[in-house]
């Protein structure tokens, strides 16, 4: 024989199986180090006994979660009251400027929910700007009453509408207009073929917005610690710091954390159920955009209030505070420290957090099936539930296991890690799945081992995909703050905890820097999510993740 | 009696098209009767259809339905006022509506009873009984063809509009299903334009056939008479195969290089051409042949040969399905019609008559 392939020795040959346990074994690791919170909280709150039940039936108890699903209810309605219209307006209607407002009104999801607070205690609350420029000359000793419910509902709702409009101005591009005009043909006005053709048809996309919404507004945090309206996140938050009550905080995340599961269990049911057909290009160059007529300068007004209110203001406040505190000269040497704070830990976040999805994102990619799909799901839940059971879990564990690592840099970094691994999984899995297997296969026929074949093709070629999941995770942890408040070491401090403890103590001037810091922080990472779920399409910046804290 | 619609001069164009799609076109169509409107995409028609649905504004001319003005440059009556059924070309079902649900949407100014009524006469002219409670994308491309029929006519509306309603479907159910919808729509006596750029589908559906080309009608007339006797060339290319041979006007007839053709035609105003199907010619033997078979089409019961004359025209000719001839064959082509053939001067038909069959013609 010429050829000096030699195909005898047994030796030489693999079996049949779907991945070697060297692939499995990091993403399973992975997927079992996001599950490991979660499920000892549950454990333990389970493991208490009749006390811990005795404590869920509380009045009180039951008070704070009622506070919670009101905050929720009230702020997903106002979102669709605030959103349908404006999506309405922004793809079918000849609204003057109208891309100019489809960029606009995107723009509160770069505002941080407890940045957002902030300018609302620094303009209307009792040392604010409002009270300072037009209460005092006219005397008036206080302005009404920011905190509590109403400043917790209009914040959360002017800062999360754009989950709705995002998701119904996706549903409304791939609409046909031409079941609006069958409608027309059947003898109803523009309005009623609205009403009964498009909004009933809308209402799929609503939802799923809206059920984002109510996701975004369980786990908020920095809003109503701000404002002072006790739900379940900061009531949780209060237990820990003031009494260290394990069991009270214990049962309380339990109340939310079936909460949160709820929300997704909804979220997964409507989007299973079957969505409908009929987008077609052609009809879309049939017909124009619907004229305004009389009501062009309405609707105008109606843009320009809700982005004012949610972009324009918020920005106004901020620069006049930071104007101000340059001018009483408040250092911005005092930004220094926790700038630094927040790229070290936040660059240590985006590396463990690569690395960790790595492997996962590839066992995904490569070896679809059931086990893959539960480590997707696990990896989703931790991104899914609120920061604040997270850390808390996180706390107890390593009292109780770990305490050498209890207040530590490294527990910190761990959960941001189980926090953030889903979106930095979906980052990288985008850009293997770029990569063809026929590739890979190729180098192999070539004579390239496994190995070589991922430094020398798989690696190279997704490398854009580790870069943008880095680049990702690192945004997102700079803006987190409650798992940030409760798992920093004593005296580290980042931008976010600076806002946060600066602006409940009513120091505006001193937040105002690293606030600005956070909202540009957070337009990249929003621009970045837009530039990845590509089209601003079926499902909006958020299609298939959940809103970011 | 005036006519169901009738359009006078609509001009439609759309700002950022230098042309207008819609220009100074006139069409009217009699109560009762199928109109088809045809012509190669992007000819205007679908933008015809929607000038009288109301759902585009005419930017001049006047748009007529039961001898009422209904738009013009200035005044729009809205499509819901207009008794204006639509069939779209993708249907445009409501998807979150029943079959029975969709029918209904167009009837809420009848009674509860007399509706009920109306729905099942509906469904069972269109054969969609025991569909009712299906939903949309639960049914055929046929049936949801029919449901966007039924939900058209249910209303009983002055005409019903139908924007190439076959196109969704495969081949073989779109023959059985125009078959159907003609049927329908003859029975219910309803006044219909549809549109199509599919000649045969023309051809079989309409009462008459209007011939569309760059936003103008080129001839309006029945099938029949616009295969045969086509006005432009444009309709005589766009409607069956035809080729064009030069003549010129000769003693007893027009000389082509055929031979003789015995009709005269006006030939004052410039060349004429003679129009000839692949029916009218014929192939004889491979000596002294005056062409050479370029490509050849099998067509199952015949071929349909392209063969260059010596002056480098090319013609198509049918052939039957036993006479296998390769690629370069020299063969003789024989022009043998049993009509006149219509001639055309600068694309244009042009008055043509025969004169006493010639000898050299055999």
């Amino acid at each position: 024989m010429a050829s000096g392939v030699n195909l005898s020795p047994a030796k030489g040959l693999h079996r049949r199986k779907g991945g070697s346990s060297l692939v499995w074994a990091p993403a399973l690791l992975a997927g079992a180090a996001v599950l490991l919170p979660v499920v000892y909280l549950v454990i333990r709150a389970l493991g208490a006994g009749a006390e811990a039940w005795e404590l869920l039936l509380r009045w009180r108890t039951l008070e704070i979660a009622g506070r919670t699903v009101l905050l929720a209810a009230t702020v997903t309605v106002g979102t669709a009251l605030i959103a349908v219209p404006l999506a309405w307006l922004t793809v079918r209607s000849d609204l003057p400027l109208r891309r100019l407002w489809a960029v606009l009104t995107t723009l509160p999801l770069a505002i941080p929910s407890y940045v957002g607070a902030m300018v609302v205690v620094a303009a209307l609350g009792p040392r604010g700007l409002v009270q300072q420029i037009v209460g005092q000359p006219l005397g008036i000793e206080r302005l009404p009453e920011v905190y509590g419910f109403p400043g917790a509902a209009a914040t959360l709702m002017l800062l999360s509408f754009p989950y709705v409009l995002l998701s119904v101005r996706g549903a409304l591009w791939g609409l046909d207009p031409a079941l609006e005009e069958a409608g027309r043909t059947l003898g109803y006005s523009r309005w009623g073929a609205f009403r009964r053709v498009t909004l009933p048809l809308l209402r799929p996309a609503i939802v799923a917005g809206g059920l984002l919404v109510a996701l975004y507004t369980l786990s908020d945090f920095g809003a109503v610690s701000l404002l002072r309206y006790e739900t379940l996140t900061w009531a949780i938050y209060l237990q820990y710091e003031a009494t260290f009550d394990r069991a009270v905080a214990a049962a309380l995340s339990l109340i939310l954390i079936l909460m949160a599961v709820t929300v997704l269990g909804l979220e997964a049911w409507s989007k299973g159920r079957g969505h409908y057909y009929g987008s077609s290009a052609r009809a879309f160059l049939q017909s124009g955009p619907v004229p305004l007529g009389p009501w062009r300068w309405p609707a105008v007004a109606f843009c320009l209030v809700v982005v004012a209110f949610s972009v324009a203001l918020p920005l106004a406040i901020l620069g006049y505070w930071l104007v101000r505190g340059l001018a009483g000269s408040e250092a911005l040497v005092s930004l220094l420290r926790p700038a630094v704070g927040s790229v070290v830990v936040a660059s240590l976040a985006a590396a463990a957090a690569v690395v960790a999805a790595f492997p996962v994102a590839r066992v995904m990619t490569r070896f679809p099936g059931p086990l893959s799909g539960i480590l997707g799901v696990v990896t989703y839940s931790g991104f899914a539930l609120p920061g604040i059971v997270v850390a808390l879990a996180l706390v107890f564990f390593s009292v109780r296991f770990a305490y050498p690592v209890y207040q530590s840099l490294s527990l910190l970094v761990f959960a941001y890690v189980v926090l953030f691994l889903a979106p930095a999984i979906g980052a990288i899995k985008a850009s293997l799945l770029q990569v063809s297997p026929r590739v890979e296969e190729a180098a192999r026929t070539v004579g390239a081992g496994p190995w070589r074949v991922f430094a020398r093709v798989t690696l190279p070629l997704a490398a854009p995909g580790f870069l943008s999941a880095g680049a990702l995770v690192f945004l997102v942890t700079v803006k987190e703050l409650p798992a940030t408040l409760l798992l920093s070491p004593p005296g580290f401090k980042t931008l976010a905890t600076t806002v946060w403890s600066a602006s409940s103590a009513g120091f505006f001037a001193q937040a105002a820097a690293p606030a600005l810091l956070l909202v540009l922080a957070s337009g990249v990472v929003m621009a970045f999510l837009i530039a990845r779920g590509g089209k601003v399409s079926s499902q909006g910046v958020t299609r298939g993740d959940v809103p970011i804290r | 009696m005036c006519p169901s619609v009738e359009l006078r001069g609509v001009t439609k164009a759309f700002p950022g098209r230098p042309l207008p799609v819609v220009d100074n076109l006139s069409l009217s169509v009699e109560e009762g009767q199928l109109m088809a409107l045809v012509g190669p995409s992007g000819c205007g028609k679908t933008t015809t259809l929607r000038l009288i649905a109301g759902l585009e504004w005419p930017n001049g001319g006047q748009v007529l339905l039961i001898g009422q003005v209904v738009s013009d440059e200035r005044r729009l009556l809205p499509p819901e006022r207009r008794r204006v059924g639509m069939v779209f070309q993708e249907y445009a079902l409501f998807p979150h509506l029943t079959v029975k649900e969709n029918v209904a949407f167009g009837l809420r100014g009848l009674a509860r009873p007399r509706r009920g009524e109306r729905i099942g006469e509906v469904l069972e002219l269109t054969g969609l009984g025991g569909l009712e409670r299906r939903y949309p994308a639960h049914i055929s491309g046929g049936e949801q063809q029919r449901v966007a029929l039924a939900r058209a006519l249910a209303p009983d509306p002055v005409v019903v509009l139908l924007d190439e309603p076959f196109s969704n479907l495969d081949a073989e159910l779109r023959v059985r299903v125009r078959r159907e919808v003609r049927k329908i729509l003859k029975e219910a006596g309803t006044t219909a334009i549809f549109v199509t750029h599919d000649q045969e589908e023309a051809l079989f559906m309409g009462d008459k056939v209007a011939v569309m080309n760059t936003g103008r009608v080129e001839q309006m007339d029945t099938p029949y008479e616009v295969f045969q006797h086509p006005r432009t060339r444009f309709v005589a290319q766009f409607l069956g195969t035809s080729d064009f041979l030069p003549a010129r006007p000769v003693e007893g007839g027009l000389m082509t290089e055929l031979g003789l053709v015995p009709q005269v035609a006006d030939s004052s105003r410039g060349e004429v051409e003679v129009m000839v199907r692949p029916d009218d010619l014929t192939l004889g033997q491979a000596e002294g042949g005056n062409g050479v078979v370029t490509s050849r089409q099998f067509l199952g019961t015949h071929y349909m040969y392209t063969v260059a004359l010596a002056s480098g025209t090319r013609v198509r000719v049918f052939s039957s399905h036993m006479n296998h001839l390769e690629e370069g064959t020299n063969i003789a082509v024989r022009l043998e019609p049993r009509h006149e053939l219509v001639c055309f001067v600068g694309g244009r038909a042009v008055e043509s008559r025969g004169i006493a069959s010639s000898p050299q013609l055999a």
